[in-house]
This record gives structure tokens, sequence and C-alpha cells, in this order.
């Protein structure tokens, strides 16, 4: 017996896979990680092995500002997502027929024919000084708020990514769940909030954090939203690696931000996935 | 004298335009164990949801210790039921299975724990209570939901076909764990199955439905001898159903011309029988005796053997008449060895003067 005996049948239909990601995930991200050692010399990236890239990054306090402001902007975005989600899938999932919940998630898939930054920009024209909500709240003699350049905006922007994509993983996780428990908690004595959060959630888990844990993914790594809405003061680590590549072609050091970037979100990834999957 | 313990009172169930349940009444006693039986789709499943508040009936009312329970909702009912498919929670070990139901009467941590634990053990589990139940066999996971269901200490406990996904083994010694519970608990437990085995087996009545009309309601014992009308004697499926027309009357008797010949019948004095007149008549496989030689009494018929099926300890035999009219009979193996009957060509079977069972004629 080889631990090396190789399954030609498998291998045939995995290989069109592997080799998509070692070119174009594994292949990238180790070049990435290559770069954060080069050095950068008038203005060119010159091959290196030298740490200076990394403690100059990490030792300064504007990184970790950013870092921990798109750590929590991710966070709250996930948080709201979800929560703001949960009734809507909810609904659709359980109070809705199998037609309205098909064309639901039809129309949720809709606002992604049309580009993000478009999308965007319409909340622009929404959430600004002379906008079409202050205009609204001036007629009962209210504001005018600032809303542009807020976290607030970036939600909102955030929330355009990613709020239909969670509804839709949201709904089908929850629309799977086996009828016949919910009324087994019922028929149990358990009320409408114990049979939600008590044998709902834990049912649909898999699906609600997987929904999570993608609006992290989107919101972590958008720039977008953070900067045509939310101002970019500070600016998130995707605002950073531009504003590093564009003064004096740090390369290198925006590499730095990115590894970070990728290891902040793989750790979280991680331990959501298995969160999701995990069997007591 | 008081009420019963469980009444419906001319309960309709609509699904839209599909009728489910079709005036339904009947009462139940406080400590029976009342088998509900039909095949799929007659009401049966619909009629413990109306109990259990799962489907709340169109019309009609259902009462439970005289208190009506139309309005009440599920989870502020005490009638726990055992699902078809378990419905245990996958994410909670078994015994905190067991323990959902105090849980939500708000009982201390301490307290549930040591119920939980006490049907555990009553149900011969103790050992696996910390247990995921995906670990457990089928019949382990009947007991958490057995152990589940009762833990509340209900007045009545609603079993929807919890028996159909075990083996045939099991079934029996489930059976026996269910009635033995039964009796022990002296709680009424209602059964629905569309198993005849299980239903006579434990049950002290039973309820023949069909596509939402309830058919009769009485004895395991007399929905086999007396049966309602011809759904029921045919649903119990040992039966041989003859049709006839009455050409003669006689002091006590009638003689009644059916498909296999004349037959003559004894009936007592409130059937007020006329000549013509239409009845259909009942005759159990079982109560059918069978000879190699004719034996001259009254109700005899020649016949060959079409075929014999062994059914445990009983054979079922086919057999038909010299018309071509299909007679089904049940004897014991030895009876049958003694006599070797079924090596016989041609055989003669008879029956008793009482021995066929006329339907009520309104049915």
């Amino acid at each position: 017996m080889s631990l090396f005996k190789v399954d030609g049948y498998a291998l045939t239909w995995r290989l069109p896979l592997l080799v998509w990601q070692s070119i174009f995930f594994i292949g990238p991200l180790v070049f990435m990680v290559a770069i954060t050692f080069f050095l950068v010399k008038n203005y060119r990236m010159r091959e290196a092995f030298e740490m200076i890239n990394w403690i100059k990054m990490l030792s300064r306090g504007y990184f970790w500002d950013s870092y921990f402001l798109t750590l929590w902007l991710a966070t709250l975005s996930t948080l709201t997502a979800t929560i703001v989600a949960f009734p809507a899938s909810y609904a659709l999932a359980f109070k809705a027929s199998a037609t309205v919940r098909r064309w639901a998630v039809f129309f949720l898939i809709i606002p992604f024919f049309t580009s993000y930054l478009v999308r965007t920009f319409s909340w622009y024209v929404i959430l600004a000084e002379h906008g079409a909500i202050n205009a609204v709240l001036s007629w009962f003699g209210l504001g005018p708020f600032t809303m542009l350049n807020t976290p607030f905006a970036t939600i909102i922007g955030y929330m355009t990514l990613c709020l239909p994509l969670v509804v839709v993983l949201q709904t089908l996780s929850l629309a799977n769940v086996d009828k016949n428990l919910i009324e087994a908690a019922w028929n149990l004595g358990a009320g409408w909030m114990r049979t939600v959060f008590g044998v709902i959630v834990p049912l649909a888990k898999t699906g609600l954090i997987i929904g999570a844990v993608i609006c992290f993914i989107l919101s972590y790594g958008d720039f977008v939203a953070p900067y045509y809405l939310g101002g970019s003061k500070p600016p998130t680590l995707s605002i950073l690696i531009i504003d590093t590549t564009k003064s004096g072609q740090q390369w290198p050091r925006a590499a730095v931000v990115a590894v970070m970037m990728m290891a902040t979100l793989i750790s979280v990834a991680f331990t959501a996935v298995y969160l999701a999957y995990r069997r007591k | 004298m008081a009420e019963a313990q469980i009444v419906f009172e001319n309960v309709v169930k609509r699904f839209g335009s599909v009728l489910a349940v079709e005036r339904a009444n009947f009462k139940v006693h406080a400590g029976e164990f009342l088998g509900i039986m039909g095949s799929s789709g007659c009401g049966k499943t619909t009629i413990l949801r109306m109990l259990a508040g799962l489907e709340t009936p169109t019309e009609g009312e259902i009462r439970l210790n005289g208190m009506r329970l139309n309005e009440i909702k599920p989870a502020d009912r005490n009638t726990p039921m055992v699902w078809q498919n378990l419905a245990l929670f996958p994410f909670l070990s078994v015994r905190q299975n067991v323990e959902f139901g105090l849980k939500t009467r708000g009982i201390a941590s301490d307290e549930r724990k040591k119920r939980a634990m006490q049907w555990l053990d009553r149900m011969e589990i103790a050992e696996l209570s910390e247990r995921q139940i995906h670990q457990l066999s089928g019949g382990q996971k009947q007991r958490v939901a057995l152990a589940r269901a009762l833990v509340t200490e209900p007045p009545v406990l609603l079993l929807d076909e919890p028996l159909s996904a075990l083996d045939a083994n099991l079934v029996i010694r489930m059976q026996g764990v269910l009635t033995r519970l039964q009796k022990q608990l002296g709680i009424t437990f209602i059964y629905v199955t569309h198993s005849q085995s299980e239903a006579f087996a434990m049950t002290d009545r039973v309820i023949i439905m069909s596509k939402g009309r309830i058919e009769q309601i009485a004895t395991a014992q007399e929905v086999f001898r007396r049966p309602a009308n011809r759904f029921v004697a045919e649903f119990v499926g040992s039966n041989n159903i003859l049709d006839g027309r009455v050409t003669a009357i006689e002091d006590g008797s009638i003689v009644v011309d059916t498909n296999i010949g004349a037959v003559t019948v004894v009936v007592s004095q409130n059937d007020d029988f006329k000549v013509d007149d239409h009845v259909e008549m009942v005759i159990s496989a079982d109560k059918i005796e069978l000879s190699s030689q004719p034996t001259g009494s009254t109700n005899e018929f020649r016949c060959s053997l079409i075929s014999e099926e062994f059914i445990g300890s009983i054979i079922g035999l086919l057999v038909e008449t010299t018309n071509g009219f299909e007679i089904k009979i049940q004897k014991p193996h030895h009876e049958l060895e003694l006599h070797n009957l079924t090596e016989v060509g041609t055989l003669w079977f008879s029956w008793n003067l009482d021995t066929p069972y006329l339907l009520p004629r309104d049915a």
C-alpha cells in the first residue's frame, strides 16, 4: 500500500480546480508574500530579503488604526446584516409560499446585475447633505443630517453589497429546517422566542454562519463603500493598500497590509467554518 | 357521570377544498389506549394534530377534561407527541432532549436533570444520557422520544406511527414497552397507525377511518367480528364478503342466494327481513371449516385450492368455488398437516349457520 497511490479518475475531475487554484490563488499568494521582503529604491522594486517593510508597517500607529477600524466595521456590518436579514429570511422561509420564496430569491439576486459602484453612487445622491433623505426630513422641519462621510454611510454601503446575499443564504438554510422539529418544540411547550432561538437558529446554524462570514469577507475587503460613502478618514485596510502603492510605489509595504488582511480573513473564515460544521 | 377525558364534537377539518376530517364525533376515556387506524390520507394524523394544536379545526369543538382546546396554542396544552420520524433535536444530547419540555416550563436545572435521568432510567437508556442523537440506534431513539414526551407527566400521549421505521423484531419489543408503560402510568394513549397488527395488539378501542370519515369505533374484537360496514369488513382483510338476495324466510333463519350458492343464516328476532332484500354477509376466514370429504352440513361448497400463504403458525388459503368465486380461509398449520388438506385436489368448505355476520342494512 502506497501513501502516494494516485486515483486517476478522481484526479482527472479535480485537476481543473487544482490548476485554477494553483495559478490564480496559491501562486500569486506566494508571490505576494515574497514581495513583502523586497525593497523599493528610486521608485523601483528590487528583489531582496529584508524585514524592513514588516517592521515599518507594523510599528506604525496608522496601520493598527486602520486594522482595527476595518475589523470593527466588518464586524458591525456582519452583525447588522445578520440581524436585519433574519426577520426577512424568517418570513420568507416560514410565512411565504414556495412560489413567493422563489420570486423573492430572484429579486434579491437582481441587484447584482448592476455594478456595485453604480449602486454605491446612488446612495451618494440619497445620503448627501441636499440629498433625498434630508429633503424629505426638511418637510417635517428636521435636519439636515450629515450622513455622508460617516461610518453610518459605510455600513449602508456594505449592506448594499451584502444584505441581499445574506438574506438569500439565510432563507435557503431556514427553509431547509425540518418543520417537524419546530412543531416538536411547540408541542413540548416552547414559545415563539425559544422555538426561534433554541431550535430554528441551531438547526439553521450552518447557513446562518456561512451568510455572516461571506458578509464579513466582502465588507472587510471592500474599498468602494468606505472610500466613496465613508470618507476614508481614517482609511480602511483596502484604502491603505491603495494609498501605500500610490505614495512612493511602496508595493512591498502594501503587500504587508494585504498579507495581514489575508491572515485575518483566513483565521476568521476558518473559525467560522469550524463553528458552522461542528457536531458535538 | 363525568365527561370523557377527550371529546371530539362535530369536528371538521378542511385544507382548502380538501376535506381531511368529516364531522368526527367521539370520546376517549381517561386511561384508555385508543388506536386510530386507516390507510394513508384517511385523516388519522390530522385528528392527532388537531388534538396537539398543530392544526385548528375548521368546525366543531375539541375538549380535554371539559376545557375547550380549539383556541389553545400547542405550547400551552400538555399533549406531547411521539412523531413518526421521532423529531429529536439533533443539536442536543439525549438528556437535553428529554429536559426540553421541562425547560420550557421553567423547571430549575437540578430538578430537570433529576427527572430526565429518572425517565431515561425507566426507559433503560440512562447510560446513553450524554450521547448525541446521531450516535443512537433506531430503538434507542424511540426510547428517547418516549422519555422526552412523558417527562412532563402529561394526561395524554399522542403517538403518530412511532414504530413504522423500526424492523419487525423491534416493533414487537416496542409494542410490549408501550403497552406496559400505558398500564403502569394509567394515562391515555392515542396511537395512530396504518398497521392492523399494531392497533389490534395494543389498543383498548380502535377508530377505523377512511377518506376523512370515522367508519367504526369499537374494540379490536368487535371490529374483527362485527364490522360496522363493508369498508371495515374489507379493511380487516381476513373477511369474505358475500352479496346476496333473500329468497326464503324460515323460522329464525333466512336463505340467501349468493355468488357461491344458497346460504342459510340464523338471524336474530330483531332482524326484519323480507324476501328480495339485499344483504351483505361477512364470513371470517378463520371460521370456515375445510375437509377433504363432503360432510353433509347445510352451508357446504365444493372448491379447489388456488394458493396458500404462510403467516406464522396460521396458513392463509385461497380457494375457488366451482363457479369461480374466491374464498379466503385461515387454518392453523398443524390442522392442515394433520389432514394433508393441501395435497388433495378437491376440498369442501363449510361454516355454521350462525357464522355469517350480516352487515347493518343502513350502512
